[in-house]
């Protein structure tokens, strides 16, 4: 099994890592599967809280809206987008999974029918010169983790889960404004 | 948090930072007024003097003193230690010896005056032996909680020995290596019987005839009275109890209090620990002895150019023990004691201990020392330091464990003590350089796969890190196959790929479903 991840998620994670000092951080990853085993990264929330020098709880309703908004763009296309697992930081410790994180996957795998079929952890912390690290491991009900192969491969020109650009508008103000408003900034 | 994974190259470059440090080493000679306290790490002094230790006989009553080791027995510890600890330092600040070391019920002093009269200096060892042990007879409590007077049995030998540096931060102190004070310290521990014992080369100092069996021959009433009289000390122990009941009436002790903490204990600062502010768990204490040691100085502490051999090889060994034991494993070094490092391990929440991932991570522990060590061994000889002859003694128990601070005020020094410190040091002793021991309360907690490696006889030869790991990992050991999950992903980074490990989980497992599979509950990392 392989995944990849773009170029402008490794520099989102390099950001949030940056900004999160000691603290872990950690978010889930929504993806892509690409071909039999190829699975591609195509998003990641960040959640800033509920981390400590050498913990981290993801709460399920900081990621709703990220999750909502990432199956509207990708059309409830569940088979193709859907969520790939989880990650999250060790500022402190090497980038490898802790047998807390190891029995957690392993729960989210096997716990209840509304379970993935599998899911995929992601470790990540910035070494010495601020680059980052990470490691991968593949979780599946009733199986033992395995490591996986990460890649960095940029994002395809027609990249359907990329979020539609903001849409600004120009503000005039209209003839009703009261012009001698003292409060107002004069023109 | 630990991943429990020792690695050869994370050894590696630790030994190589380590040797870096000690590059250049400095061997002298001891001088009058000498100051053996904040040694840089790569100076060494050679020390000829008389080497004291005093034991507490009695301190493991102490701890049998109730049926259950709550938390009643280790107040009451805890408070006998700190009575007879205050007294004590008021004895040596008024002999002019150094004080080396405090652990636990083990005093171990040096008199290194009146320079060039070895006989001297074993006659005033002799006096400030015995008034140990008078000051000690009084400076129980008749209070609500009865604290009895220490019985106190001393042993003393005299020789050169080589004093390094031994600590780190501001509390660094004087470590004294070599024949002396392993013998002075045998002597100490080698009985039950109170008193006052002198090695052979002690008692030809001060012309008493040697005898067979230095820890049965205690030294008579009339040859310490003569001592005594040598000696004319300046202090008595009357004027000893005195002072201490004034220091105790204006600066009483606090009364102590415990919390849990969550491990690992990596992440404990004991400097901050105080009798209010102690902390107790049911953890495993673990004591890694570095054997052949005593005997490796004597044989390189002539000769300056070896000398420096056992500096270096001292300086490596014990930092890279500490590394694996803090930074592979999550444990907490309590503090080195000569060649011997003594730590706390354990699993769990402040509360709870989770006692058979405990065990495995101690056993895994264990053999991450001995790996360490080995390899350290072997890059110690690839740089020409002699290092033959050594091995590692490991040994470990389980049970609750107090750990604070004890003694006076702007000195105070780490203590760990409980059933369990006691019994992990038994354990260690009954082991040769290649042996791992571990007693009965750490066995019950032992999954069937940690039961397995150590059998009936608790002791185990050429338990390395990757023996532990498979066998504990091959019977089915939870802990075990978590490490091995982890030691694997080691190696995984972005710059350097590796190929994935045998893929357990089927192929097919790899899929989306066609729903969505968003968690709905939280999740929590460590």
């Amino acid at each position: 099994m392989i995944v990849t991840l773009p170029p402008d998620l490794i520099a989102k994670f390099e950001k949030a890592l940056s900004r999160a000092g000691t603290r872990e951080i950690g978010g889930v990853l929504v993806g892509e599967h690409v071909a039999d085993e190829e699975f591609r990264v195509v998003d990641l929330s960040v959640q800033h809280s509920g981390g400590t020098d050498s913990c981290f709880v993801r709460h399920p309703e900081k990621h709703r809206r990220f999750m909502r908004r990432f199956f509207r763009r990708t059309g409830t296309d569940y088979a193709r987008f859907n969520y790939l697992g989880e990650w999250h930081s060790h500022p402190l410790y090497l980038a490898v999974p802790s047998a807390t994180d190891l029995t957690q996957m392993q729960l989210i795998v096997e716990e209840g029918a509304n379970a993935p079929l599998f899911a995929v952890l992601l470790i990540v912390r910035l070494d010495g010169s601020e680059r980052i690290e990470l490691s991968a491991t593949a979780f599946a009900p009733g199986s033992v983790p395995i490591q996986i192969e990460i890649g960095i491969q940029p994002r395809p020109d027609d990249d359907p889960t990329i979020p539609a650009p903001w849409i600004t508008w120009r503000w005039s103000r209209p003839d009703w404004w009261r012009k001698k408003d003292v409060n107002r900034r004069k023109d | 948090m630990a991943k429990k994974v020792w690695k050869s190259e994370t050894t590696d470059k630790r030994v190589a930072t380590r040797l870096k440090e000690v590059e250049t080493v400095e061997i002298k000679d001891y001088v009058r007024d000498t100051d053996l306290h904040g040694l840089a790490r790569n100076k060494a002094y050679r020390v000829d003097g008389v080497h004291i230790y005093a034991d507490i006989l009695n301190l493991g009553e102490m701890l049998q003193s109730t049926e259950a080791e709550g938390e009643t027995c280790h107040k009451r510890t805890l408070r006998f230690l700190n009575l007879h600890y205050r007294a004590v330092y008021r004895i040596i600040a008024a002999v002019d010896a150094i004080q080396v070391d405090f652990h636990n019920q083990r005093l171990h002093l040096v008199v290194a005056k009146p320079y060039g009269d070895e006989a001297a200096r074993v006659h005033k060892a002799v006096a400030i032996g015995q008034l140990i042990m008078d000051v000690l007879a009084k400076t129980g409590e008749d209070g609500d909680e009865k604290i009895p007077a220490a019985k106190v049995r001393v042993g003393i030998d005299t020789g050169v020995a080589l004093a390094v540096r031994n600590g780190r931060r501001g509390n660094s102190e004087p470590l004294f290596l070599g024949v002396p004070a392993n013998h002075a310290a045998k002597r100490a521990g080698g009985g039950t019987a109170d008193g006052i014992y002198l090695s052979n080369e002690a008692r030809t100092a001060i012309d008493l005839d040697e005898v067979a069996n230095e820890d049965t021959s205690a030294l008579t009433p009339a040859e310490v009275g003569d001592s005594q009289e040598e000696a004319a000390l300046a202090v008595t122990a009357d004027g000893v109890v005195r002072d201490w009941k004034k220091d105790l009436e204006a600066n009483p002790i606090g009364k102590f209090s415990f919390s849990g903490h969550t491990p690992p204990f990596a992440d404990l600062d004991l400097e901050v620990l105080t009798p209010g502010n102690s902390r107790r768990n049911d953890a495993i204490s673990v004591y890694a002895d570095i054997d052949g040691f005593t005997a490796y100085v004597a044989d390189h502490i002539d000769d300056d150019d070896d000398a420096v051999d056992v500096v270096r090889a001292l300086h490596v060994l014990r930092a890279e023990l500490d590394a694996v034991l803090t930074e592979d494993f999550g444990g907490r070094k309590v503090r080195f004691i000569g060649d011997c490092v003594h730590g706390i391990i354990g699993e769990g929440t402040a509360q709870t201990a989770d006692t058979e991932a405990s065990a495995s991570t101690a056993i895994l522990c264990a053999g991450g020392l001995r790996s360490g060590f080995d390899r350290a061994l072997e890059l110690l000889e690839d740089e020409g330091i002699d290092v033959a002859g050594l091995g590692i003694a490991i040994g470990f128990d389980a049970g609750p464990i107090a750990l604070t601070r004890l003694g006076m005020k702007g000195s105070m020094i780490r203590c760990a003590t409980g059933r369990a410190v006691l019994a992990s040091e038994h354990e260690q002793r009954r082991c040769a350089g290649d042996e791992t021991a571990l007693g009965s309360v750490a066995y019950g907690w032992c999954s069937d796969a940690g039961q397995k490696i150590f059998g009936s006889s608790r002791k185990r030869s050429g338990l390395t890190y990757d023996v532990a790991l498979k066998e504990l990992a091959d019977d089915g050991d939870a802990t075990a196959a978590a490490a091995k999950v982890a030691k694997a992903a080691m190696s995984m980074s972005l710059l350097e790929p590796i190929i994935a490990a045998p893929a357990a989980a089927a192929p097919s497992a790899f899929r989306f479903p066609n729903r969505d599979v968003t968690p709905t509950k939280p999740a929590g990392f460590a």
